[in-house]
């Protein structure tokens, strides 16, 4: 099966669980038949709306969710007893306390504040709008129902990724492609600057669409990281080697900043060694990440050896050229791979 | 005495918000269902719970989207499932069976593709809000025409936003990326953490208690302070990008904002790539200083630099030479005399010290013609 009809099979393997999930959700409704049965469909559509981060994050946002209610109906029913019943003035702090509550959710991305927003808005909303605040806001309407379908409605959407198909809403393929993907960009960036140097032929567009997209892979594993933690079948093995990861990039990136300052301001000047050898030097690296899962198997071989030799062979004297920062920078990289495929490979094979 | 108060006040909220991200997007979030309410409480229709709530999650969407289209796109797949679902919902209020074949058949397909599925779980969120009302043809062609003025006031929103807010924004990122370019070249050059801290301006972001992001999450993996502050400027150019390259822009005044933030922004990420070379430099700073004396008095001026360029963003005023001739060329001279000297002894990071150094006098200068071209159009 090739990986596109994969991606449509799991996207309806996706679909039919969500939509399964909702439509439970409402049938509870109806079969519970208590005021505020809603809550339920909608708990379990809020919950589900974090799918395209994965199951991590469906996970966590149904722990946040009902740790979030629960909050959000404290400080409702707080704010609905102890103020709204005196004046009804105290409405116009509502908008406030909604930006105040949203801005502090944007800055720290904690789920539990977007949910006890909503926890204390939604009922709120419809106590204006039903002119009964006493209800909306009674223990029975807060604590016992409320947070009850919460629950509920969590255990639902949790239930339905676990049953239904949980591999689907895994985020570790999507870790993967994309992390294959940061490789393959990588690769792509060391060819066009080698191109650059070497030829000084300078596709600005071209690199500038292989940088973006090499910063738009990395940002997506960073945020997929943040929820992987929360997936059922993450171990500490997979931990360590994402951390390992993370590390590794960031070396990876520091290297490439650095070949694209030396483009920036220099080409090759002829000082060091013959161009084509090193062409080729550089061919080879960009070959070695774009098939880097073959030396995470195990394969080896002695590129980083041979840039070591160019780089004795240098005379002092030219150290002072670009050229010589630019084979140290590729030596770097080279051995940074070397490194990490062999960490790698020891790892898969020791557990 | 009532000016302290309010800069200590601006000041703590820029520590947690430096490029006012998070001011914005709740502004955005609270002004369309601002409005909302307003349309319903003066319209004198029945007030909606479901309208107000329709426009916060309508512009919590199109957060993720930069260009119109996409934005649009969403909006009109958003607003169409949310009416069919009122329609729905409302007629077949009395049989729960119907409503939920219905509802299975229409979101099945729909949520299998990848870029309406957002849009669709959104809606399905309205449409359990519909569940709690009391239903009937009335009550279904009411909620279809609060979706159709919904939607003209978020698109409404939307375009005021852009109209008022996106310089604002341009020159806050490139404000925030100058403020940690700064901050990180002090990083690399300061060896005590005191000093190094007495010049930093975004201190908090070594320690920020209860958050919950993905940018904090990776830094807390990397070992040292350097790095911390890379990822940091990785993470904001990345952000820096969306809002000055990426975004798409209707108005003319935006689009020549975001012409001239552009060249900045780049320059910008130059020398983000120089600063990476310095990392080296504490390791080696004795022999640094042994070889290049002046470097010390470089590096203040190159400190200053920044600080002259944050300024005339800032202000919007052109600059006048931001590094001191004199210890710049009396430090380019000691190097092109320690080329002919000992180049043989020379260890790789000085070597790499000094062509990051060479880059980022370069850079800058180029940053102060840039600035200065621009005129007063400065960005």
């Amino acid at each position: 099966m090739s990986s596109l009809e994969k991606l449509a099979t799991k996207n309806w393997q996706m679909s039919f669980c969500i939509s399964v999930a909702f439509c439970v959700a409402i049938f509870f409704d109806y079969v519970s038949n208590i005021a505020f049965g809603y809550w339920i469909p909608m708990t379990v559509a809020i919950i589900l709306s974090a799918v395209s981060q994965g199951q991590g994050a469906i996970i966590r946002n149904a722990l946040a969710r009902v740790s979030g209610t629960f909050f959000g109906v404290t400080l409702g029913f707080l704010y609905a007893n102890i103020f709204m019943t005196s004046s009804y003035l105290w409405m116009y702090s509502l908008p406030f306390i909604w930006f105040i509550g949203y801005y502090f959710y944007f800055i720290t991305n904690n789920y539990i504040i977007y949910a006890t927003m909503i926890a204390l808005f939604v009922p709120i909303l419809d106590a204006i709008s039903d002119n009964a605040f006493l209800l909306e806001y009674g223990l029975q309407s807060t604590y016992f129902t409320r947070l009850g379908f919460t629950i509920i409605g969590a255990f639902i959407a949790i239930s339905a990724i676990y049953i239904i198909h949980r591999n689907s809403f895994s985020a570790q393929p999507m870790m993967k492609a994309h992390t294959e993907n940061i490789f393959k960009m990588q690769a792509e960036i060391i060819r066009l600057i080698s191109k650059c140097f070497f030829d000084a032929e300078f596709s600005d567009k071209d690199l500038l669409k292989t940088i973006e997209s090499h910063i738009f892979s990395i940002t997506l594993i960073e945020n997929i990281y943040l929820n992987i933690g929360y997936e059922l079948d993450q171990n500490e093995d997979k931990e360590l080697f994402y951390q390992c990861l993370f590390r590794f990039i960031e070396k990876l990136l520091s290297c490439s900043r650095k070949l694209l300052c030396i483009i920036n301001h220099d080409h090759y000047s002829g000082a060091i060694s013959n161009s084509d050898e090193l062409k080729q030097v550089f061919a080879k690296l960009a070959d070695k990440y774009n098939n880097i899962d073959e030396y995470f198997a195990g394969k080896t071989d002695n590129s980083t050896g041979k840039i070591s030799a160019i780089l004795e062979k240098i005379n002092p004297k030219d150290k002072f050229a670009p050229e010589y920062l630019f084979i140290e920078t590729a030596h770097e990289m080279s051995l940074l791979l070397d490194n990490m495929a062999y960490e790698v490979y020891n790892k898969c094979n020791t557990s | 005495m009532m000016k302290n108060y309010c800069s200590s006040i601006i000041a703590i909220f820029r520590r947690m918000d430096p490029a006012y991200d998070s001011l914005f997007s709740a502004l955005y979030l609270t002004v369309p269902p601002l409005l909302a309410g307003f349309y319903s409480l003066y319209s004198l229709k029945p007030f909606s719970i479901d309208f107000v709530l329709l426009a916060a999650f309508m512009f919590l969407g199109i957060q993720t989207f930069s260009s119109y289209k996409d934005k649009l796109t969403y909006i009109s797949v958003f607003l169409l499932l949310v009416a069919l679902f009122q329609f729905i919902v409302n007629i077949f209020i009395a049989h729960p069976t119907v409503i939920i074949v219905c509802v299975f058949l229409i979101v099945l397909p729909i949520l299998a593709v990848d870029k309406i599925r957002s849009a669709c779980l959104l809606a399905l969120t309205q449409l359990a809000l519909f569940l709690n009302g009391s239903g009937g043809w009335y009550d279904a062609l009411n909620g279809i025409i609060e979706v159709v003025v919904m939607g003209i006031m978020v698109i409404s929103c939307m375009m005021l936003f852009e109209y008022s807010f996106s310089k604002t924004r341009m020159r806050a990122h490139l404000l925030y990326l100058l403020e940690l370019l700064a901050d990180a070249f002090n990083i690399m050059i300061f060896p005590d953490k005191k000093t190094a801290e007495t010049y930093l301006v975004n201190k908090h972001l070594l320690a920020i208690p209860l958050n919950y992001r993905a940018d904090f999450l990776v830094e807390h993996l990397f070992s040292s302070k350097q790095h911390i502050f890379l990822h940091r400027l990785f993470t904001q150019l990345t952000k820096a990008n969306r809002v000055i390259v990426n975004e798409d822009y209707y108005f003319q005044k935006n689009i020549a904002y975001r012409n001239r933030a552009y060249l900045a922004y780049f320059q910008c990420r130059k020398l983000f790539r120089e600063i990476t070379f310095l990392t080296v430099y504490l390791n080696n700073e004795a022999e640094i200083q042994k070889l290049l004396p002046n470097t010390k008095a470089l590096m203040s001026n190159i400190n200053g630099s920044f600080k002259i360029i944050y300024k005339a963003i800032r202000t919007q005023e052109s600059i006048e030479a931001t590094l001191s001739d004199t210890v710049t060329n009396q430090w380019l001279v000691d190097c092109e005399k320690l080329k002919k000297l000992c180049t043989a002894t020379l260890d790789k990071e000085i070597l790499e010290f000094i062509y990051g150094i060479k880059c980022l006098i370069t850079d800058i200068r180029k940053f102060e013609e840039i600035l200065n071209n621009q005129g007063d159009s400065t960005p």
